[in-house]
């Protein structure tokens, strides 16, 4: 369960949106995934510069310093091949997830 | 690889440091820009990108401490899969714990030796200050004997030395409890001790008077007092039995000095030397003393008064002062001791 929790998902969503974005910057996937959400989402920011460096570090994601459109500097990241396989695998055990508690909670309900 | 890059991030702390520094640099700037589009002002705009982001220190240290945390769980993940490994192939693992026992176990035994013989000091106040005597016949590589009226020659006369003391050691029967046992021991001239720069624990050392009038006086190292008398605190002042006389222990040395020849009992030297508690021969040949402060050894090996020496000596003698390490010295002297001791009794 420990891989499912809060932190889990955060990789899953800050993947996912890379998937669908292709490059973007750290403040680019707070904006996407709070815009994508419609504002339900808000990612905390001291939390996913850690997990964008750790899902680096594991070699998930690849990150390169380029201006952006208004010519400021900005570390971009994004997805490398084992990322791809990493996201299909946490969107998967996302569902699984979902699914069981979506079904406890009926149980509960009925 | 991925081990390798956390492996150098360990040592360029200050580099990713730096990396992350920027990056939330850029970050709050991004936002910043966000925010002034937005219609507020460029004060106010910054102030609210910083306050989101909370403590940037906090933040780059569990940024790093996202590092440690994988490297650790890698390290017990590799930890874990080497010990399956060794667990499915007894006879390697056997091998490798056999050899990895014998190379530390052989590195450990040379290393005490070393360390003992050549690395540390020897336990003496000023040891480098500390020389010994000794004579030689020249050409025949044998030790010539002191006697003891060479010996208070030398002390009158040479400016380099000082402290000049004799020693002597062997063995003598401790009777007078349940059984009788064999102790190594040690006679010495009164300045013995002064010498080496060793005090006693309890009590006190040989004085001068007793160095001219020999009395039945004893020093008794710290583990020996312990292993036989219980240490107990009263020892001193009362009479032990060597040889088949009493001697009074008047002082307790400490535990880890046993010099010359691992000593534990150190009697006083008589005047002539004449040492019968081990054999009766009337000279000795052991000497050590200090470099007056000021004088090198160099300046001591060409002491006029040494070359005075070797001219009165008729019998093409010379004498050498070496510095020494005297715990090896020690031993040999035991040896030397026991063969002589034995060609005397044969």
């Amino acid at each position: 369960m420990a891989k499912n929790d809060l932190q889990g998902s955060l990789d899953l969503l800050a993947l996912k949106t890379l998937s669908q974005m292709g490059e973007l910057h750290g403040y680019g996937i707070v904006l996407h995934i709070q815009r994508a959400s419609d504002e339900q989402l808000s990612v905390e920011e001291g939390s996913l510069y850690p997990a964008l460096h750790r899902m680096e570090q594991s070699g998930w994601i690849r990150s390169e310093w380029k201006l952006t459109e208004t010519n400021r500097k900005a570390k971009y990241y994004r997805l490398t091949a084992a990322g791809q396989k990493k996201l299909r695998k946490a969107e998967e055990t996302f569902e699984q997830v979902v699914k069981g508690v979506r079904a406890v909670l009926r149980y509960a309900q009925g | 690889m991925s081990i390798l890059r956390r492996i150098t991030n360990l040592f360029h702390r200050s580099k990713l440091d730096q990396e992350i520094e920027a990056e939330l640099r850029s970050h709050i700037e991004l936002r910043t820009a966000d925010n002034m589009a937005a219609g507020m002002s460029p004060k106010e705009a910054r102030r609210q990108a910083v306050l989101r982001f909370g403590s940037r220190a906090a933040m780059k240290e569990r940024v790093i401490a996202a590092d440690a945390h994988m490297f650790l769980d890698s390290l017990w993940q590799d930890i874990r899969y080497a010990l399956r490994m060794l667990r499915k192939s007894p006879g390697f693992t056997a091998v490798a714990v056999l050899t990895l026992a014998l190379g530390i176990g052989a590195n450990t035994a040379v290393f005490s030796v070393v360390d003992a013989v050549i690395l540390r000091p020897l336990p003496f106040k000023d040891a480098s200050r500390i020389v010994s005597i000794e004579g030689y016949y020249a050409r025949r590589f044998v030790e010539k004997p002191t006697l003891h009226s060479e010996w208070a020659d030398w002390a009158k006369g040479t400016k380099t030395l000082e402290d000049i003391s004799v020693y002597e050691d062997g063995e003598v029967n401790l009777a007078g409890r349940s059984q009788a046992i064999r102790v190594r021991a040690a006679e010495v001239s009164g300045n013995f001790f002064d010498a080496l720069g060793v005090q006693s624990l309890r009590g006190r050392t040989f004085t001068a008077e007793e160095e001219e009038s020999a009395p039945q006086v004893a020093l008794l190292n710290a583990g020996f007092w312990k292993e036989h008398y219980g240490a107990d605190p009263n020892l001193t002042g009362k009479a032990i039995e060597l040889n088949g006389k009493p001697f009074t222990v008047i002082g307790i040395l400490p535990s880890g000095f046993n010099f010359p020849g691992m000593a534990q009992v150190w009697l006083p030297l008589p005047t002539n030397f004449n040492n019968e508690m081990f054999g009766g021969n009337a000279f000795t040949q052991a000497q050590i003393a200090r470099l007056r402060s000021g004088v090198t050894i160099r300046q001591a090996r060409t002491d006029k008064f040494f070359a005075q020496f070797a001219l009165r000596d008729q019998t093409n003698r010379s004498r050498h002062i070496h510095r020494r390490r005297h715990r090896a010295d020690a031993r040999r002297r035991g040896r030397m001791l026991h063969s002589r001791s034995a060609s005397d009794e044969g």
